[in-house]
């Protein structure tokens, strides 16, 4: 390479990551991996039923057993002073959006529960000792008198005017309730030629990542310093939240984030056990650890998704979608702080979906009940309102008689009419849909298809096609929340010309290391493997909301872009002190600033640096030492404030998927053979094609699973039955169909970079497009999908319910 | 109390000595007796693989063995896969085919391969998916891993073939 | 995920082992592979006081064919019998079920003594040992004596063997038509407990007579059923449309299953006859000559 030559590009290449060789060595580590000297272990004592009035914990024969050091109760805890109530993640205060809607109704959560149990795995009780073993063989030794209450279950028998009471003050069992409306619904009902209402459920679904949450704390007694280990995807507000909670005076806490083993939105939350194992370690003074078994994470890691949908489409009998009215039940569970009150509020604003649709009415119920809490999920709202709103489009066009496809056709934004502001008020930046879902089809062979399934219908045989096209807004930002709309990235070049990088997110699997890696060098021309990330660790990297909402391509590549951007210009300005040049005239490549007509005139980045911070007096007039930037990029396309009618920009980026699936249904045993599955994707520019492609694929796994395989039942009981993965269907390698994948790049015109976010879409489609196929499969039959997942035992009941109805 | 028992095992060609109690799981021995950290828990049921390594030649659960079971056996966990410093054909492919994300099944998975691999030298796509089918992951799919597998063992292959 | 305490000895003998057993009676359990009884003692569903493994005792896990007779000893693993080149070849109903049991993990250290002894509703191995008309032989202080499969489970987790009594070996008789088997497992997905599993292992004549029809299912009761009615019926047919639709209706008829997450009674009933049809066709095949290959049914 010459003296001039620019190293390639590594932006939009698929180099593999830095991340890997600790992984692949057994090197990294992970939280519960952190071991340190005189720690303790702790096993958490859950309640074992849905819902029941606490009379009397008994700890003594725990803490007769060797090995014990200490045990609490609620109650105990309670008596602490300093211990206040769990604070309102992700919200700052009662009213967020400071205008009365959401109404939200609050309860004073402690760590531990003190009054009453409103959930099967709600931790009652704690047992500290000196491993693991022995904390649990203490936990059998807790004896506990709890008067059993009756459990709610459902939302309707909680709405009920007699429902009892979940948290007695409030009156009634909703948390939750918010509108939002755009355009004139009343209107376009009385314009409609057809009204088509429908009742479609969300099925209650969770992330379960491989890694289960951890929490490791270290107490310095001394100077109140608060070190906690933690399987999170929020360091900083962590940080914040905990200090909130145990305040005691002086109280310093530093929240890391060792490698952390998939988040999903399981970690992005505040869980009791993170106030719980830190208060254990100011106790006792010694450090403590707590892991999670899985059977924990079934129960006290948040679920999603649960929601009943009463929605009606006004419709022109040309097949254009005039308005939308949905009245949305969400079943929250135990009113914990876990983002689920924010996830249901976004399904609220994307009902619409993908389509120019100006007249809409939803209204948002979040009701309480005896199950665990409902938290923030990949997704997050928006798949719910996907999976209804493409039900929807292929139920309408059953009534029109039209083929689902030229539905969705006619009613997609058009392109040049990006961005757009959609009816609640999101502003979505850019897309292709009809090029999307052509590409889809084309690439799926749709028409041959549909003479197979006519084909096979002489046979008596079930072929069906499934369509959907899926926007996932990413980037999020909501005023009054710890999503505080904007990105920090601390970026310093050492003396030796080599770059450390501080964002403020965390990385659960993303590849951020790689990706800034990727950017950094390109903008200063660096080796990547000069360039080193820190991220998670609240004291050492800049304040900020974490990881969530695939925010990370939209804000964080900015921030880390423009950060790169201003320490180059500061470069340059020192150099051009050095040559006696202006900075315009000069060229950074390659460990050198040069004068770009006569690179001969140049100095070594090494000696810029050390100038910048060991020979202050040859720095240009002014500038301060060091060669240390800090950049806040504020998210360019979102409002932070509702109007009277609830519309605010909440997300800033919209990837997108089109898809076409092919099953043929098994009518004896309600199987399916999934013969085709098209996915187009677009998420804008891609960083690093290979990280897209992992988070494309991985994505659809996972929506697989909602779609076919997981889901979250209880009993009338309020006993979960899905608590281990012998119940809970985690899709193996097996279960993998083949799939066709292609993409579109339709960049971000908001951020320099151009790319969306791309984390999540893969997970909304699956559940719809194969809910469409399914019911198109057996239309002759006259059966109805209402839910995912497509169990072969539901797919069975569909076909049996649709017989005996003829 | 159980009486503890004295055990000897070898682990990825090192001979380690301890006393044990019985029910000590050996993924809580390969964890904190021998401070190998690449073996994890990610379930209760025998489900996740995130635990798997190599007892004497076969693929293992370590989370559902007890500690005394391997008293006089070999084992070989994701820490013994790299030579001298170099990586495993397995290793190196994962990287180039992006099986890994968030890594934390990525040692199970490893090591399932390593069984596939040392039994069947080119695998197909099927026989690979089942050789991984007791290692679950949320983050990639599987697709990448079995690709990543079909890589290592083209790697080997020619590894061993005459120049 | 965490187990109870218990004392642990290791067993240099059968004789060992069952005197032992006797000694500490209910309080006591042995441990072969593990891969039943360390999963139920991590949730502490089971918590024994005493272990007995049986694991290192020598000479219980050959797996030999002597005049079409197949024996396998009980300390054989899962993969053991799946890689066993007379089992691939001539037993595919063996085949068949051993490759969907669990994972290879599992099936590395899982024995078919074990799975057998352990008599989970959902296990496999009793569907095959019934399908096959296979007998147990157990030795105990009192000596040795044989249970056929038919009569070995008596109810869930529970079989006639004595406290102080351990299979060591399995047989299966020489089939009337080798390779004339097939079995299939519905999984909600790979390695799951089945929704529903059978076994077919036929003996046909010529214009596909049924000489022979054994059939048995797992997942389909408390113990592993035989489908006696049908077995019946199909003895002496031809195997056409309408004697293979009755047959289908008298396997879903013979079975008892559960209502569970995995689906209700009418379902696993329903799922049992259609299952059986794709087994029955498998078997059909192969008696026939033809290459067809099994696989998970999801």
């Amino acid at each position: 390479m010459s003296a001039t030559e620019k190293r390639p590009r590594l932006v939009g290449t698929p180099i593999p990551r830095k991340e890997d060789a600790d992984i692949l060595l057994g090197q990294a580590r992970y939280t519960q991996d952190m071991s340190l000297p005189g720690m303790l272990h702790a096993a958490i004592w859950r309640s074992p039923a849905a819902h029941a009035r606490i009379r009397r914990i008994d700890l003594d024969r725990a803490l007769a057993l060797p090995g014990v050091v200490a045990a609490y109760s609620g109650r105990q805890l309670h008596e602490l002073t300093y211990l206040k109530p769990m604070a309102p993640f992700p919200f700052q205060s009662r009213d967020p959006f400071q205008k009365g809607n959401p109404t939200i109704k609050f309860f004073d959560h402690y760590c531990l529960a003190t009054d009453k149990a409103r959930f099967v795995g709600e931790p009652l009780a704690v047992v500290v000792a000196t491993d693991r073993y022995i904390a649990e063989d203490a936990l059998d030794l807790i004896e506990a008198d709890l008067d059993e209450l009756p459990p709610l279950v459902d939302c309707d028998p909680a709405l009920a005017p007699d429902a009892p009471l979940i948290y007695e003050a409030w009156g009634d069992n909703i948390m939750l309730k918010f509108r939002v409306s755009g355009g004139d619904v009343d209107q376009a009902f009385r314009d409609a030629d057809v009204i088509v209402k429908e009742e479609i459920h969300s099925g209650r679904f969770t992330g379960t990542p491989i890694e289960t949450r951890a929490v490791v704390a270290n107490f310095e007694a001394a100077i109140r310093n608060l070190t906690v280990w933690d399987t999170t995807q929020i360091s900083h507000p962590m940080s914040t939240l905990i200090e909130n909670t145990i305040a005691l005076p002086d109280l310093k806490v530093r929240v890391l984030a060792p490698r952390v083993g998939g988040g999903y939105g399981q970690k992005w939350s505040f869980y009791p056990e993170e106030v719980l194992i830190p208060l254990l370690a100011i106790l006792t003074r010694r450090p403590v650890k707590w892991v999670e078994t899985r059977r924990e994470h079934m129960v006290g890691t948040i679920h999603a998704r649960e929601q009943t949908h009463r929605i009606e489409a006004a419709v022109r009998k040309d097949g254009k979608i005039l308005g939308i009215k949905d009245y949305i039940l969400a079943n929250i569970g135990a009113a914990y702080p876990t983002g689920g009150l924010a996830s249901i509020i976004t399904t609220g604003m994307f009902v619409a979906g993908a389509y120019k649709i100006e007249n809409y009415a939803g209204e948002v119920t979040g009701v309480v009940t005896n199950k665990t809490p409902y938290g923030a999920h990949r997704g997050f709202g928006k798949s719910e309102a996907c999976f209804v709103i493409e039900r929807m489009i292929d139920i309408i066009a059953e009534r029109l008689h039209m083929d689902p496809p030229d539905v969705r056709l006619k009613n997609f934004i058009p392109p040049d009419e990006f961005p757009y502001v959609s009816v609640t008020g999101p502003r979505y930046d850019s897309g292709q849909y009809g090029r999307a879902l052509n590409r889809a089809m084309e690439l799926a062979d749709y028409p041959k298809w549909r003479a197979e399934q006519a084909r096979l219908r002489g046979e008596g045989r079930y072929l069906g096609v499934g369509t959907c096209l899926v926007v996932e807004p990413s980037s999020s930002t909501r005023m009054g929340s710890y999503n505080a709309g904007y990105y920090s990235v601390r970026m310093r070049m050492d003396p030796n010309g080599k770059v450390a990088v501080f964002p403020s997110g965390s990385d659960e699997g993303q590849g951020h290391a790689t990706s800034i890696s990727q950017l950094v060098a390109d903008e200063l021309d660096l080796s990547f493997d000069d360039i080193m990330v820190l991220e998670g660790d609240s004291l050492a990297c800049p304040y900020g909301s974490g990881s969530y909402s695939s925010r990370f391509s939209v804000v964080g590549t900015t921030a880390a872009t423009m950060a790169a951007r201003q320490l180059k210009e500061k470069i340059l300005n020192i150099a051009s002190v050095w040559l006696q040049k202006p900075s315009a005239l000069l060229e950074l490549a390659d460990g050198a600033v040069f004068v770009r007509d006569n690179p001969e005139v140049r100095v070594s980045l090494k000696e810029v640096a050390r100038t910048a911070y060991f020979s202050i007096f040859r720095l240009p007039e002014g500038m301060e030492p060091g060669l240390e930037i800090i950049y806040h990029y504020r998210d360019p396309n979102i409002e932070f404030h509702a109007d009277e009618r609830g519309r605010v920009a909440m997300f800033s980026s919209f990837p997108y998927d089109a898809e076409v699936a092919v099953v043929e249904v098994n009518t004896a045993n309600g199987t399916l053979k999934l013969l085709k599955f098209v996915s187009v994707h677009d998420c804008g520019n891609m960083l690093n094609p290979l990280i897209v492609r992992g988070q494309h694929l991985g994505a659809l796994a996972h929506g697989f699973g909602g779609a076919l395989y997981e889901e979250l039942p209880y009993d009338e009981n309020g006993q979960p039955l899905a608590t281990s993965f012998k119940d809970y269907f985690l899709p193996t390698a097996l279960e993998m169909p083949e799939l066709t994948l292609d993409h579109l790049i339709t960049p971000n015109p908001f951020t320099p970079g151009g790319f969306k976010g791309a984390g999540e879409t893969g997970t909304v489609g699956p559940p719809a497009v194969l809910a469409n196929a399914v019911e198109d499969a057996l239309r002759p039959l006259g059966v109805k999908v209402r839910k995912v997942p497509l169990s072969p035992f539901y797919v069975w009941s569909l076909i049996q319910d649709a017989n005996k109805q003829t | 109390m159980s009486d503890k028992k004295r055990i000897k095992v070898t682990i990825n060609g090192k001979e380690y000595e301890h006393d044990v109690v019985p029910r000590l799981l050996l993924v809580d021995y390969l964890r904190d007796y021998a401070g190998l950290l690449g073996t994890h828990y990610g379930c209760d049921t025998t489900s996740c693989g995130a635990c798997t390594v190599i007892i004497d030649g076969r693929s293992a659960k370590s989370c559902t063995r007890f500690t005394v079971q391997v008293d006089g056996r070999e084992l070989l966990t994701v820490e013994g896969l790299a030579r001298d410093g170099e990586l495993h054909a397995l290793q190196q492919a994962f990287r180039e085919e992006h099986a890994l994300q968030c890594g934390f099944c990525t040692s199970g998975m490893l090591m399932s391969a390593y069984d596939l691999l040392s039994k069947n030298r080119q695998p197909s796509e099927a026989e690979i998916k089942r050789g991984i089918a007791g290692n679950l992951c949320r983050c990639t799919g599987y697709l990448s891993i079995v690709a990543a597998v079909r890589n290592a063992a083209q790697k080997m292959q020619s590894k061993d073939s005459p120049s | 995920m965490y187990p109870r305490s218990f004392e642990y000895t290791v067993a240099k003998s059968v004789d060992e082992a069952c005197a032992l057993l006797a000694q500490h009676g209910d309080n006591a359990r042995v441990l072969a592979g593990g891969q039943s009884l360390i999963p139920l003692m991590k949730l502490r569903l089971a918590s024994p006081n005493y272990i007995i493994d049986i694991g290192n005792i020598a000479g219980l896990d050959g797996i030999t064919e002597h005049g079409g007779e197949l024996r396998i000893g009980a300390l054989a693993t899962h993969s053991a019998v799946l890689d066993h080149q007379t089992v691939r070849q001539r037993w595919p109903l063996i085949a068949d079920a051993v490759g969907v049991i669990a994972d290879p993990q599992v099936r590395n250290w899982g024995t078919v003594g074990g799975a057998l002894a352990e008599a989970d509703p959902a296990g496999d191995w009793g569907a095959v040992a019934m399908a096959l008309n296979a007998r147990v032989r157990c030795l105990s202080p009192r000596g040795e004596r044989f249970i056929d499969a038919e009569s070995l489970f008596v109810d869930a987790y529970t079989t006639k063997l004595a406290g102080d009594e351990l299979i060591v070996e399995v047989i299966f008789p020489a089939p009337r038509q080798a390779r004339a088997g097939a079995y299939l497992k519905l999984e909600r997905r790979a390695g799951d407990f089945a929704v529903i599993s059978v076994g077919v292992q036929l003996a046909l004549s010529e214009r596909d007579v049924c000489e022979d029809a054994r059939i048995a299912l797992a997942a389909a009761g408390l113990t592993p059923i035989l489908a006696r009615r049908a077995n019946e019926f199909l003895t002496g047919m031809q195997l056409n449309a309408t004697a293979i639709d009755e047959a289908a209706q008298l396997v879903a008829a013979s079975s008892e299953p559960l209502a569970d997450i995995r689906g209700s009674e009418p379902y696993k009933r329903s799922a049992a006859a259609e299952l059986f049809r794709d087994a029955l066709d498998l078997a059909r095949k192969r008696s026939h000559g033809e290459e067809a290959l099994a696989g998970h049914v999801r």
